[in-house]
Protein backbone atom coordinates (compact mmCIF):
# COMPACT_ATOMS: atom_id res chain seq x y z
CA UNK A 1 0.00 0.00 0.00
CA UNK A 2 2.86 2.33 0.87
CA UNK A 3 4.50 2.22 -2.59
CA UNK A 4 1.14 2.99 -4.17
CA UNK A 5 0.64 5.94 -1.88
CA UNK A 6 4.15 7.18 -2.66
CA UNK A 7 3.42 6.85 -6.37
CA UNK A 8 0.11 8.71 -5.91
CA UNK A 9 1.95 11.48 -4.10
CA UNK A 10 4.72 11.58 -6.73
CA UNK A 11 2.32 11.85 -9.66
CA UNK A 12 0.22 14.48 -7.88
CA UNK A 13 3.14 16.78 -7.15
CA UNK A 14 3.32 20.28 -8.61
CA UNK A 15 7.10 19.99 -8.84
CA UNK A 16 6.70 17.09 -11.27
CA UNK A 17 4.36 19.26 -13.42
CA UNK A 18 6.99 21.97 -13.67
CA UNK A 19 9.81 19.57 -14.51
CA UNK A 20 7.66 17.88 -17.14
CA UNK A 21 6.65 21.22 -18.67
CA UNK A 22 10.27 22.36 -18.78
CA UNK A 23 11.37 19.03 -20.26
CA UNK A 24 8.70 19.53 -22.95
CA UNK A 25 10.11 22.99 -23.67
CA UNK A 26 13.61 21.55 -24.14
CA UNK A 27 12.41 18.65 -26.29
CA UNK A 28 10.27 20.93 -28.47
CA UNK A 29 13.16 23.36 -28.97
CA UNK A 30 15.32 20.42 -30.10
CA UNK A 31 12.34 19.35 -32.24
CA UNK A 32 12.27 22.76 -33.87
CA UNK A 33 15.91 22.47 -34.98
CA UNK A 34 15.53 18.85 -36.13
CA UNK A 35 12.27 19.64 -37.99
CA UNK A 36 14.01 22.54 -39.75
CA UNK A 37 16.84 20.19 -40.71
CA UNK A 38 14.56 17.55 -42.31
CA UNK A 39 11.01 18.87 -42.84
CA UNK A 40 10.20 16.15 -45.39
CA UNK A 41 10.29 13.53 -42.63
CA UNK A 42 7.37 15.21 -40.81
CA UNK A 43 5.17 16.31 -43.70
CA UNK A 44 3.75 12.79 -44.22
CA UNK A 45 2.10 13.18 -40.79
CA UNK A 46 -0.43 15.34 -42.65
CA UNK A 47 -1.71 12.28 -44.53
CA UNK A 48 -0.61 9.18 -42.57
CA UNK A 49 -1.99 7.75 -39.36
CA UNK A 50 0.38 7.83 -36.41
CA UNK A 51 1.33 4.15 -36.48
CA UNK A 52 1.92 4.18 -40.24
CA UNK A 53 4.17 7.24 -39.87
CA UNK A 54 6.09 5.64 -36.98
CA UNK A 55 6.76 2.43 -38.91
CA UNK A 56 7.61 4.16 -42.20
CA UNK A 57 9.40 7.38 -41.17
CA UNK A 58 9.72 7.56 -37.37
CA UNK A 59 11.83 4.46 -36.72
CA UNK A 60 13.90 4.69 -39.87
CA UNK A 61 15.09 8.25 -39.13
CA UNK A 62 15.39 7.97 -35.38
CA UNK A 63 18.50 10.18 -35.32
CA UNK A 64 16.16 13.02 -36.35
CA UNK A 65 12.79 11.95 -34.91
CA UNK A 66 13.87 10.95 -31.37
CA UNK A 67 12.44 14.19 -30.02
CA UNK A 68 8.98 13.25 -31.33
CA UNK A 69 8.99 10.03 -29.28
CA UNK A 70 10.33 11.88 -26.23
CA UNK A 71 7.53 14.42 -26.77
CA UNK A 72 4.85 11.70 -26.81
CA UNK A 73 6.26 10.04 -23.66
CA UNK A 74 6.46 13.37 -21.82
CA UNK A 75 2.90 14.24 -22.86
CA UNK A 76 1.75 10.86 -21.51
CA UNK A 77 3.45 11.55 -18.18
CA UNK A 78 1.99 15.08 -18.11
CA UNK A 79 -1.51 13.67 -18.66
CA UNK A 80 -1.01 11.24 -15.75
CA UNK A 81 0.35 14.03 -13.57
CA UNK A 82 -2.52 16.36 -14.56
CA UNK A 83 -5.20 13.76 -13.78
CA UNK A 84 -3.78 12.81 -10.36
CA UNK A 85 -3.07 16.42 -9.40
CA UNK A 86 -6.52 17.59 -10.51
CA UNK A 87 -8.18 14.75 -8.62
CA UNK A 88 -6.32 15.64 -5.40
CA UNK A 89 -6.91 19.37 -5.71
CA UNK A 90 -10.61 19.11 -6.64
CA UNK A 91 -11.24 16.63 -3.81
CA UNK A 92 -9.57 19.03 -1.36
CA UNK A 93 -11.56 21.95 -2.75
CA UNK A 94 -14.86 20.06 -2.44
CA UNK A 95 -14.08 19.07 1.16
CA UNK A 96 -13.39 22.67 2.05
CA UNK A 97 -16.34 24.90 2.89
CA UNK A 98 -16.79 27.97 0.73
CA UNK A 99 -15.24 30.83 2.71
CA UNK A 100 -15.98 34.37 1.63
CA UNK A 101 -17.67 34.97 -1.68
CA UNK A 102 -19.39 32.07 -3.45
CA UNK A 103 -18.08 33.39 -6.76
CA UNK A 104 -14.47 33.20 -5.56
CA UNK A 105 -15.07 29.60 -4.51
CA UNK A 106 -16.51 28.66 -7.90
CA UNK A 107 -13.71 30.45 -9.77
CA UNK A 108 -11.15 28.37 -7.87
CA UNK A 109 -12.25 25.42 -10.00
CA UNK A 110 -11.23 27.19 -13.21
CA UNK A 111 -7.63 25.81 -13.42
CA UNK A 112 -9.01 22.31 -12.96
CA UNK A 113 -11.52 22.84 -15.76
CA UNK A 114 -8.59 23.81 -17.99
CA UNK A 115 -6.56 20.79 -16.88
CA UNK A 116 -9.35 18.36 -17.71
CA UNK A 117 -10.02 20.09 -21.03
CA UNK A 118 -6.29 19.82 -21.82
CA UNK A 119 -6.45 16.05 -21.29
CA UNK A 120 -9.58 15.85 -23.50
CA UNK A 121 -7.81 17.82 -26.26
CA UNK A 122 -4.77 15.52 -26.19
CA UNK A 123 -6.93 12.38 -26.10
CA UNK A 124 -8.96 13.60 -29.09
CA UNK A 125 -5.72 14.22 -31.04
CA UNK A 126 -4.66 10.67 -30.30
CA UNK A 127 -8.03 9.30 -31.48
CA UNK A 128 -7.70 11.32 -34.70
CA UNK A 129 -4.17 10.08 -35.41
CA UNK A 130 -4.95 6.46 -34.54
CA UNK A 131 -8.49 5.84 -35.83
CA UNK A 132 -9.13 8.58 -38.38
CA UNK A 133 -9.35 8.34 -42.14
CA UNK A 134 -7.33 10.89 -44.08
CA UNK A 135 -7.66 10.79 -47.86
CA UNK A 136 -5.67 13.51 -49.58
CA UNK A 137 -5.75 14.31 -53.32
CA UNK A 138 -9.17 13.09 -54.46
CA UNK A 139 -9.35 14.69 -57.89
CA UNK A 140 -12.87 14.98 -59.38
CA UNK A 141 -13.37 16.27 -62.92
CA UNK A 142 -16.30 18.56 -63.64
CA UNK A 143 -19.45 16.52 -64.27
CA UNK A 144 -17.79 13.29 -63.07
CA UNK A 145 -18.64 11.22 -60.03
CA UNK A 146 -16.50 9.30 -57.51
CA UNK A 147 -17.37 7.03 -54.61
CA UNK A 148 -15.95 8.07 -51.25
CA UNK A 149 -13.47 5.29 -50.34
CA UNK A 150 -14.74 3.00 -47.59
CA UNK A 151 -18.34 4.03 -48.14
CA UNK A 152 -21.07 3.95 -50.76
CA UNK A 153 -21.54 7.69 -50.83
CA UNK A 154 -21.31 9.05 -54.36
CA UNK A 155 -19.86 12.50 -54.92
CA UNK A 156 -20.29 14.48 -58.12
CA UNK A 157 -18.62 17.74 -59.05
CA UNK A 158 -21.58 19.71 -60.38
CA UNK A 159 -20.05 23.14 -60.91
CA UNK A 160 -17.22 25.58 -60.27
CA UNK A 161 -17.97 29.26 -59.94
CA UNK A 162 -15.44 31.89 -58.95
CA UNK A 163 -15.61 35.57 -58.18
CA UNK A 164 -12.59 37.07 -59.92
CA UNK A 165 -10.94 40.15 -58.53
CA UNK A 166 -10.87 43.17 -60.80
CA UNK A 167 -9.37 46.46 -59.78
CA UNK A 168 -6.16 48.29 -59.02
CA UNK A 169 -5.90 47.91 -55.24
CA UNK A 170 -4.82 44.23 -55.36
CA UNK A 171 -2.97 44.71 -58.65
CA UNK A 172 -1.07 41.41 -58.30
CA UNK A 173 -4.40 39.58 -57.97
CA UNK A 174 -6.16 40.98 -61.01
CA UNK A 175 -8.22 38.34 -62.79
CA UNK A 176 -7.61 35.72 -60.07
CA UNK A 177 -10.34 34.07 -57.99
CA UNK A 178 -11.02 35.77 -54.68
CA UNK A 179 -13.87 33.47 -53.66
CA UNK A 180 -15.07 30.19 -55.06
CA UNK A 181 -18.23 28.11 -55.03
CA UNK A 182 -17.49 24.44 -55.71
CA UNK A 183 -20.84 22.71 -56.11
CA UNK A 184 -20.95 19.07 -55.04
CA UNK A 185 -23.85 16.62 -55.26
CA UNK A 186 -23.67 13.87 -52.66
CA UNK A 187 -25.85 10.76 -52.68
CA UNK A 188 -26.11 8.11 -49.99
CA UNK A 189 -27.30 4.63 -51.09
CA UNK A 190 -31.08 4.80 -51.40
CA UNK A 191 -31.04 8.48 -50.50
CA UNK A 192 -31.89 11.63 -52.41
CA UNK A 193 -29.03 13.67 -53.93
CA UNK A 194 -27.95 16.56 -51.71
CA UNK A 195 -26.29 19.62 -53.21
CA UNK A 196 -23.61 21.31 -51.08
CA UNK A 197 -21.29 24.21 -51.66
CA UNK A 198 -17.58 24.00 -50.89
CA UNK A 199 -14.85 26.69 -50.72
CA UNK A 200 -11.46 27.37 -49.12
CA UNK A 201 -11.93 27.56 -45.33
CA UNK A 202 -15.49 26.34 -45.76
CA UNK A 203 -15.61 22.53 -45.69
CA UNK A 204 -18.78 20.47 -45.85
CA UNK A 205 -19.89 17.62 -43.61
CA UNK A 206 -21.85 14.67 -44.93
CA UNK A 207 -22.49 11.11 -43.68
CA UNK A 208 -19.75 11.28 -41.04
CA UNK A 209 -17.15 12.65 -43.48
CA UNK A 210 -15.74 16.14 -43.82
CA UNK A 211 -14.75 17.31 -47.28
CA UNK A 212 -12.22 20.13 -47.69
CA UNK A 213 -11.09 21.96 -50.80
CA UNK A 214 -7.37 21.43 -51.44
CA UNK A 215 -7.10 22.84 -54.94
CA UNK A 216 -9.21 23.44 -58.04
CA UNK A 217 -9.06 24.66 -61.62
CA UNK A 218 -9.57 27.22 -63.10
CA UNK A 219 -8.52 29.79 -60.51
CA UNK A 220 -7.96 32.69 -62.91
CA UNK A 221 -10.05 34.37 -65.58
CA UNK A 222 -7.42 33.72 -68.23
CA UNK A 223 -6.28 30.15 -67.78
CA UNK A 224 -4.98 27.47 -70.11
CA UNK A 225 -7.70 25.33 -71.65
CA UNK A 226 -7.86 22.32 -69.35
CA UNK A 227 -10.68 20.29 -67.85
CA UNK A 228 -11.98 21.94 -64.71
CA UNK A 229 -11.45 19.86 -61.59
CA UNK A 230 -11.54 19.99 -57.81
CA UNK A 231 -8.94 18.30 -55.62
CA UNK A 232 -10.57 17.30 -52.34
CA UNK A 233 -9.39 16.18 -48.92
CA UNK A 234 -11.84 13.64 -47.53
CA UNK A 235 -11.64 12.93 -43.81
CA UNK A 236 -13.44 10.87 -41.23
CA UNK A 237 -12.15 12.29 -38.00
CA UNK A 238 -13.66 10.67 -34.89
CA UNK A 239 -11.74 13.01 -32.55
CA UNK A 240 -12.42 16.40 -34.06
CA UNK A 241 -15.77 17.12 -32.35
CA UNK A 242 -14.30 16.20 -28.97
CA UNK A 243 -11.26 18.30 -29.82
CA UNK A 244 -13.30 21.43 -30.45
CA UNK A 245 -15.54 20.73 -27.43
CA UNK A 246 -12.37 20.44 -25.30
CA UNK A 247 -11.04 23.66 -26.80
CA UNK A 248 -14.27 25.47 -25.96
CA UNK A 249 -14.25 24.20 -22.36
CA UNK A 250 -10.56 25.16 -22.05
CA UNK A 251 -11.35 28.67 -23.30
CA UNK A 252 -14.18 29.03 -20.76
CA UNK A 253 -11.86 27.81 -17.96
CA UNK A 254 -9.16 30.19 -19.19
CA UNK A 255 -11.45 33.22 -19.09
CA UNK A 256 -12.72 32.22 -15.63
CA UNK A 257 -9.06 31.90 -14.54
CA UNK A 258 -8.35 35.42 -15.83
CA UNK A 259 -11.41 36.73 -13.97
CA UNK A 260 -10.18 35.03 -10.79
CA UNK A 261 -6.67 36.46 -11.18
CA UNK A 262 -8.01 40.00 -11.73
CA UNK A 263 -10.37 39.72 -8.73
CA UNK A 264 -7.53 38.51 -6.52
CA UNK A 265 -5.36 41.41 -7.66
CA UNK A 266 -8.13 43.94 -6.93
CA UNK A 267 -8.83 42.40 -3.52
CA UNK A 268 -5.12 42.54 -2.64
CA UNK A 269 -4.92 46.15 -3.79
CA UNK A 270 -8.00 47.05 -1.69
CA UNK A 271 -6.47 45.34 1.38
CA UNK A 272 -3.23 47.27 0.90
CA UNK A 273 -5.14 50.58 0.52
CA UNK A 274 -7.23 49.95 3.68
CA UNK A 275 -5.21 47.64 5.93
CA UNK B 1 2.21 46.19 -58.42
CA UNK B 2 0.15 48.82 -56.69
CA UNK B 3 2.20 52.09 -56.65
CA UNK B 4 1.47 52.45 -52.92
CA UNK B 5 3.26 49.17 -52.07
CA UNK B 6 6.78 50.63 -51.47
CA UNK B 7 5.34 53.03 -48.89
CA UNK B 8 4.52 50.12 -46.55
CA UNK B 9 8.25 49.55 -46.03
CA UNK B 10 9.18 53.23 -46.02
CA UNK B 11 6.57 54.02 -43.37
CA UNK B 12 7.72 51.13 -41.20
CA UNK B 13 11.37 52.18 -41.52
CA UNK B 14 10.38 55.72 -40.49
CA UNK B 15 8.49 54.29 -37.51
CA UNK B 16 11.57 52.24 -36.49
CA UNK B 17 13.74 55.36 -36.63
CA UNK B 18 11.23 57.29 -34.54
CA UNK B 19 11.04 54.44 -31.99
CA UNK B 20 14.86 54.51 -31.66
CA UNK B 21 14.85 58.28 -31.21
CA UNK B 22 12.00 58.05 -28.69
CA UNK B 23 13.81 55.36 -26.70
CA UNK B 24 17.07 57.35 -26.63
CA UNK B 25 15.25 60.50 -25.46
CA UNK B 26 13.24 58.57 -22.85
CA UNK B 27 16.31 56.80 -21.46
CA UNK B 28 18.34 60.01 -21.31
CA UNK B 29 16.77 63.09 -19.79
CA UNK B 30 13.56 63.68 -21.62
CA UNK B 31 11.08 60.92 -20.83
CA UNK B 32 8.01 63.01 -21.73
CA UNK B 33 9.44 64.06 -25.06
CA UNK B 34 10.44 60.45 -25.66
CA UNK B 35 6.92 59.22 -24.97
CA UNK B 36 5.38 61.87 -27.22
CA UNK B 37 7.73 60.82 -30.00
CA UNK B 38 6.81 57.18 -29.33
CA UNK B 39 3.18 58.20 -29.90
CA UNK B 40 4.16 59.59 -33.30
CA UNK B 41 6.18 56.42 -34.04
CA UNK B 42 3.14 54.32 -33.14
CA UNK B 43 0.95 56.39 -35.48
CA UNK B 44 3.43 55.88 -38.37
CA UNK B 45 3.72 52.15 -37.49
CA UNK B 46 -0.10 51.85 -37.58
CA UNK B 47 -0.20 53.73 -40.89
CA UNK B 48 2.23 51.17 -42.35
CA UNK B 49 0.15 48.26 -41.01
CA UNK B 50 -3.07 49.88 -42.25
CA UNK B 51 -1.62 50.40 -45.73
CA UNK B 52 -0.38 46.80 -45.84
CA UNK B 53 -3.86 45.60 -44.82
CA UNK B 54 -5.45 47.83 -47.45
CA UNK B 55 -3.13 46.32 -50.09
CA UNK B 56 -3.97 42.73 -49.15
CA UNK B 57 -7.51 42.77 -47.69
CA UNK B 58 -9.50 40.49 -47.46
CA UNK B 59 -6.40 38.29 -47.49
CA UNK B 60 -3.26 38.48 -45.42
CA UNK B 61 0.45 38.22 -46.17
CA UNK B 62 2.56 35.77 -44.18
CA UNK B 63 5.34 36.84 -41.78
CA UNK B 64 3.60 40.02 -40.61
CA UNK B 65 4.07 39.58 -36.87
CA UNK B 66 7.44 41.42 -36.57
CA UNK B 67 5.78 44.58 -37.94
CA UNK B 68 2.81 44.35 -35.56
CA UNK B 69 4.88 43.56 -32.49
CA UNK B 70 6.44 47.07 -32.01
CA UNK B 71 2.96 48.62 -32.20
CA UNK B 72 1.65 46.26 -29.51
CA UNK B 73 4.73 46.90 -27.36
CA UNK B 74 4.35 50.69 -27.74
CA UNK B 75 0.71 50.42 -26.64
CA UNK B 76 1.76 48.45 -23.55
CA UNK B 77 4.50 51.04 -22.85
CA UNK B 78 1.84 53.77 -23.01
CA UNK B 79 -0.36 51.76 -20.65
CA UNK B 80 2.54 51.27 -18.21
CA UNK B 81 3.20 55.01 -18.23
CA UNK B 82 -0.49 55.78 -17.67
CA UNK B 83 -0.65 53.37 -14.73
CA UNK B 84 2.25 54.94 -12.90
CA UNK B 85 5.20 52.84 -14.07
CA UNK B 86 7.28 55.45 -15.94
CA UNK B 87 10.58 53.59 -15.64
CA UNK B 88 9.05 50.38 -17.00
CA UNK B 89 7.54 52.42 -19.85
CA UNK B 90 11.04 53.62 -20.79
CA UNK B 91 12.48 50.09 -20.69
CA UNK B 92 9.58 48.90 -22.86
CA UNK B 93 10.26 51.71 -25.32
CA UNK B 94 13.87 50.56 -25.61
CA UNK B 95 12.70 46.99 -26.26
CA UNK B 96 10.17 48.29 -28.81
CA UNK B 97 12.95 50.14 -30.63
CA UNK B 98 15.12 47.00 -30.77
CA UNK B 99 12.23 44.90 -32.12
CA UNK B 100 11.31 47.56 -34.69
CA UNK B 101 14.91 47.81 -35.95
CA UNK B 102 15.11 44.01 -36.29
CA UNK B 103 11.85 43.99 -38.27
CA UNK B 104 12.98 46.90 -40.47
CA UNK B 105 16.43 45.52 -41.30
CA UNK B 106 15.69 41.79 -41.41
CA UNK B 107 12.32 41.45 -43.17
CA UNK B 108 11.33 38.04 -44.49
CA UNK B 109 11.25 37.90 -48.29
CA UNK B 110 8.31 39.67 -49.85
CA UNK B 111 5.38 37.27 -49.95
CA UNK B 112 2.04 37.87 -51.58
CA UNK B 113 -1.22 37.39 -49.67
CA UNK B 114 -2.55 33.86 -50.07
CA UNK B 115 -6.15 32.79 -50.78
CA UNK B 116 -6.58 30.62 -47.66
CA UNK B 117 -6.01 33.69 -45.46
CA UNK B 118 -9.34 35.04 -46.70
CA UNK B 119 -11.13 34.50 -43.38
CA UNK B 120 -11.71 36.63 -40.29
CA UNK B 121 -10.25 33.84 -38.14
CA UNK B 122 -6.83 34.46 -39.74
CA UNK B 123 -6.95 38.20 -39.05
CA UNK B 124 -8.07 37.82 -35.42
CA UNK B 125 -5.42 35.12 -34.94
CA UNK B 126 -2.66 37.52 -36.06
CA UNK B 127 -3.78 40.26 -33.65
CA UNK B 128 -4.20 37.85 -30.71
CA UNK B 129 -0.87 36.12 -31.33
CA UNK B 130 0.98 39.44 -31.44
CA UNK B 131 -0.83 40.75 -28.34
CA UNK B 132 0.02 37.59 -26.37
CA UNK B 133 3.70 37.70 -27.32
CA UNK B 134 3.90 41.45 -26.59
CA UNK B 135 2.61 40.74 -23.06
CA UNK B 136 5.34 38.09 -22.62
CA UNK B 137 8.04 40.53 -23.81
CA UNK B 138 6.68 43.22 -21.48
CA UNK B 139 6.64 40.72 -18.60
CA UNK B 140 10.31 39.96 -19.29
CA UNK B 141 11.14 43.68 -19.18
CA UNK B 142 9.14 44.13 -15.95
CA UNK B 143 10.95 41.14 -14.43
CA UNK B 144 14.37 42.57 -15.35
CA UNK B 145 13.33 45.85 -13.76
CA UNK B 146 12.16 44.04 -10.64
CA UNK B 147 15.51 42.24 -10.38
CA UNK B 148 17.52 45.42 -10.87
CA UNK B 149 15.50 47.36 -8.26
CA UNK B 150 15.19 44.72 -5.59
CA UNK B 151 16.96 46.86 -2.99
CA UNK B 152 14.34 49.59 -3.33
CA UNK B 153 11.32 48.30 -1.48
CA UNK B 154 8.85 50.74 -2.98
CA UNK B 155 9.75 49.89 -6.55
CA UNK B 156 9.71 46.20 -5.74
CA UNK B 157 6.16 46.50 -4.43
CA UNK B 158 5.09 48.25 -7.58
CA UNK B 159 6.67 45.81 -10.02
CA UNK B 160 6.07 42.55 -8.22
CA UNK B 161 2.52 41.91 -9.36
CA UNK B 162 3.21 43.41 -12.78
CA UNK B 163 5.26 40.72 -14.52
CA UNK B 164 3.00 38.00 -13.12
CA UNK B 165 -0.12 39.78 -14.32
CA UNK B 166 1.37 40.46 -17.73
CA UNK B 167 2.13 36.77 -18.10
CA UNK B 168 -1.42 35.85 -17.07
CA UNK B 169 -2.78 38.21 -19.75
CA UNK B 170 -0.23 36.99 -22.27
CA UNK B 171 -1.01 33.34 -21.59
CA UNK B 172 -4.77 33.89 -21.93
CA UNK B 173 -4.51 35.83 -25.20
CA UNK B 174 -1.77 33.58 -26.64
CA UNK B 175 -3.78 30.43 -25.85
CA UNK B 176 -6.88 31.90 -27.51
CA UNK B 177 -4.72 32.73 -30.55
CA UNK B 178 -3.57 29.10 -30.70
CA UNK B 179 -7.19 27.92 -30.63
CA UNK B 180 -7.97 30.32 -33.48
CA UNK B 181 -4.96 28.98 -35.40
CA UNK B 182 -6.21 25.41 -34.92
CA UNK B 183 -9.69 26.37 -36.08
CA UNK B 184 -8.28 28.08 -39.18
CA UNK B 185 -6.01 25.11 -39.82
CA UNK B 186 -8.94 22.68 -39.61
CA UNK B 187 -11.15 24.77 -41.92
CA UNK B 188 -8.40 25.42 -44.47
CA UNK B 189 -6.20 22.32 -44.35
CA UNK B 190 -8.54 19.68 -42.82
CA UNK B 191 -6.56 19.21 -39.58
CA UNK B 192 -6.12 21.32 -36.43
CA UNK B 193 -2.39 20.55 -36.58
CA UNK B 194 -0.41 20.84 -39.81
CA UNK B 195 3.08 19.39 -40.04
CA UNK B 196 4.40 21.78 -42.67
CA UNK B 197 6.26 24.27 -40.57
CA UNK B 198 8.72 23.86 -37.68
CA UNK B 199 7.37 26.95 -35.90
CA UNK B 200 4.49 24.75 -34.71
CA UNK B 201 6.91 23.05 -32.30
CA UNK B 202 8.49 26.28 -31.09
CA UNK B 203 5.04 27.82 -30.53
CA UNK B 204 4.15 24.83 -28.35
CA UNK B 205 7.47 25.27 -26.49
CA UNK B 206 6.57 28.90 -25.69
CA UNK B 207 3.10 27.84 -24.51
CA UNK B 208 4.51 25.15 -22.20
CA UNK B 209 7.15 27.56 -20.88
CA UNK B 210 4.62 30.15 -19.77
CA UNK B 211 2.32 27.36 -18.59
CA UNK B 212 5.20 26.28 -16.32
CA UNK B 213 5.53 29.86 -15.06
CA UNK B 214 1.86 29.90 -14.03
CA UNK B 215 2.44 26.73 -11.99
CA UNK B 216 5.40 28.21 -10.09
CA UNK B 217 3.15 29.79 -7.45
CA UNK B 218 2.43 26.25 -6.24
CA UNK B 219 6.05 25.90 -5.15
CA UNK B 220 6.74 27.68 -1.89
CA UNK B 221 10.46 27.45 -2.58
CA UNK B 222 10.08 29.80 -5.57
CA UNK B 223 9.99 33.37 -4.27
CA UNK B 224 9.28 36.41 -6.45
CA UNK B 225 12.97 36.90 -7.29
CA UNK B 226 13.33 33.43 -8.80
CA UNK B 227 10.03 33.79 -10.66
CA UNK B 228 11.34 37.08 -12.06
CA UNK B 229 14.40 35.26 -13.42
CA UNK B 230 12.08 32.74 -15.02
CA UNK B 231 9.99 35.50 -16.65
CA UNK B 232 13.13 37.28 -17.90
CA UNK B 233 14.52 34.04 -19.37
CA UNK B 234 11.38 33.81 -21.52
CA UNK B 235 12.55 36.76 -23.67
CA UNK B 236 15.48 34.96 -25.38
CA UNK B 237 13.20 31.98 -25.92
CA UNK B 238 10.67 34.27 -27.63
CA UNK B 239 13.34 35.93 -29.77
CA UNK B 240 15.01 32.72 -30.92
CA UNK B 241 11.92 30.60 -31.45
CA UNK B 242 9.17 33.03 -32.47
CA UNK B 243 10.80 36.21 -33.78
CA UNK B 244 13.81 34.92 -35.75
CA UNK B 245 11.77 32.37 -37.76
CA UNK B 246 9.68 35.32 -39.02
CA UNK B 247 12.70 37.36 -40.10
CA UNK B 248 15.06 37.03 -43.07
CA UNK B 249 18.53 38.21 -44.09
CA UNK B 250 19.83 41.75 -43.72
CA UNK B 251 18.22 44.16 -46.21
CA UNK B 252 19.26 47.78 -46.09
CA UNK B 253 16.41 50.18 -46.86
CA UNK B 254 16.52 51.34 -50.46
CA UNK B 255 16.95 54.99 -49.49
CA UNK B 256 20.10 54.04 -47.51
CA UNK B 257 21.69 51.90 -50.18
Amino acid sequence: MRPLRALWGFFGSALLSIWLLLALVVVLCCGYCLFEAQPLVYQPLNRLLLWDWITSYGWTTLHNTWWFFAFIILLGLLVLNTLVCTWQKVAALLRREARGSRLDYVLRFSPHVMHLAFVVILASHLVTYVFGLNLQNNVVLLGREITIPGSEIRLKLAGIKSQFYQGTRLAFYNGRALTQDISLVLTEPGGRPVRKSLAYNSPIWFGGYSIHLKNYYPKAKRSMRRRPYANLIIRRDPGVKTFFAGTLVFAVGLLAYLWQALRQYRQRAAREAHP
Amino acid sequence: MNPLTPYVGVLFQAAALLYVLAAVLALLRWPRLGLSLAGLALAVNLASLGLKLYLSWPMQSPYQEPFWLPAAMALIAGGAHGRGHPFLARILLALTAVLAVIAALFPMDFYLPFPRSHTMVAHIFLVASVAGKACFYAAGAAAVMFLSHEQETQDQDRTRPLFGRLIVWGFVVFTLSLFLAETWSYLGWASPVIWNNATMTSTMAVWFYYGAFLHLYLLRSWPARRRAWFAAAGVPLLVVFTLLPETGGLQWPEWLS
